[in-house]
């Protein structure tokens, strides 16, 4: 058995398109979601998995032990680091109101942050262009906020 | 964030003394590791390979130093074998899902933000638990709290009284976590508390 194997070759192959497949409903996803949240799914997972297929093709494909290992290793530093973007990304946005708050089914977020003393700022209290400033979420004065509720 | 409460001179010194010393057992740790990807990046572990790595792993190590974390726990080969198993399913299952989502005429998105209660105690665990939730189908962590460890969870397609289907996902996602990586007490004290607030 090595990478030259036709079945190998074939798996390969098979591991190469569905891989493709993955990224493309990511890049979909991105286009058609409607939020800044909803569009982070579709950027974390189907990417991270579309990028991991299309690896281990590489991986197939070459049959070595150096290629094995780069392969295993920018895998798992994606794994590691998709969702730590993800949620930096996501909390910005959840903060600056950029998502679809008024159809959120449940937000135990939101009442969380309200008894940390966070509210929200009034409209046109700050230049924020065309960023809906009854959902974003502004810090407590520091007296008022709880030091319990940190952290 | 961490708060303190006020401590005598002495007992920050001490302090300090205690974690430096276990910071430099964990730097060994981090040199060793950083080495090894670095013998897998070039993809062959001659000498010179190796010392380069070496050497490259204290210059990082000293340029962008980190604190130490807790870790009572050891990893067990066996969880983490099952862990890095059910990620890889976790995330087919998951990418399955949003691409038909994303392929479908109308897409029907319900989303809500969900408080999760961990059972843990313990920094890696927490960050381990955001980092597998946001793989699994249907979630990204938006907000974390180290005082109270509660993480903060955006469902994509959920109703609401699916609620507590998610928070009993999300503690068998922390499970794996634990079972991967904790000691045996920390284990049972998780799932201890997972059962007390279930109860409530």
């Amino acid at each position: 058995m090595s990478g030259a194997d036709p079945i190998i070759q074939l798996i390969a192959a098979m591991l190469l398109v569905l891989g493709c497949f993955f990224c493309l409903s990511a890049a979909v996803g991105l286009l058609r979601f409607p939020d800044v949240i909803t569009r982070l799914h579709a950027a974390t997972k189907p990417q991270v998995f579309g990028l991991v297929l299309i690896l281990s093709a590489i991986g197939l494909r070459l049959w070595s032990w150096e290629s094995t290992c780069l392969v295993v290793l920018v895998a798992g530093f994606q794994v590691l680091t998709a969702p730590v973007s993800a949620h930096m990304v996501s909390r910005t946005a959840y903060r600056l109101g950029l998502w679809n708050a008024n159809e959120a089914v449940i937000d135990e977020l939101a009442e969380d942050l309200e008894d940390a003393g966070y509210t929200h700022p009034p409209e046109d209290d700050e230049p924020g262009g065309n960023l809906p400033a009854g959902r974003r979420w502004r810090t407590a004065a520091v007296p008022a906020r709880p030091r319990r509720d940190r952290g | 964030m961490m708060s303190e409460e006020k401590r005598t001179p002495g007992e920050v010194m001490h302090r300090h003394r205690t974690r430096r010393r276990m910071a430099w057992r964990h730097q060994g740790v981090n040199v060793a590791f950083l080495t090894l990807v670095w013998v897998m990046l070039n993809g062959n572990a001659w000498p010179l390979t190796v010392v380069t790595g070496l050497v490259l792993a204290l210059l990082v190590m000293w340029v962008f130093p980190l604190p130490a974390i807790q870790w009572q726990g050891r990893p067990r080969p066996l969880g983490l074998l099952m862990l890095v198993g059910r990620l890889l399913f976790d995330l087919a299952v998951a990418s399955f899902r949003l691409s038909v989502t994303a392929f479908s005429r109308n897409p029907r998105i319900r989303s809500g933000m969900v408080r999760i209660p961990l059972g843990s105690q313990g920094d890696l665990y927490q960050v381990g638990t955001a980092s597998i939730l946001t793989i699994v189908p249907g979630s990204v962590v938006v907000d974390a709290r180290r005082k109270t460890r509660t993480l903060y969870l955006h469902v994509l397609d959920m109703e609401p009284e699916e609620a507590q289907d998610v928070v009993e996902e999300a503690r068998r996602a922390e499970m794996r976590i634990l079972r991967a990586f904790a000691s045996n007490a920390e284990i049972r004290d998780a799932a201890q508390a997972h059962d007390e607030e279930g109860v409530r």
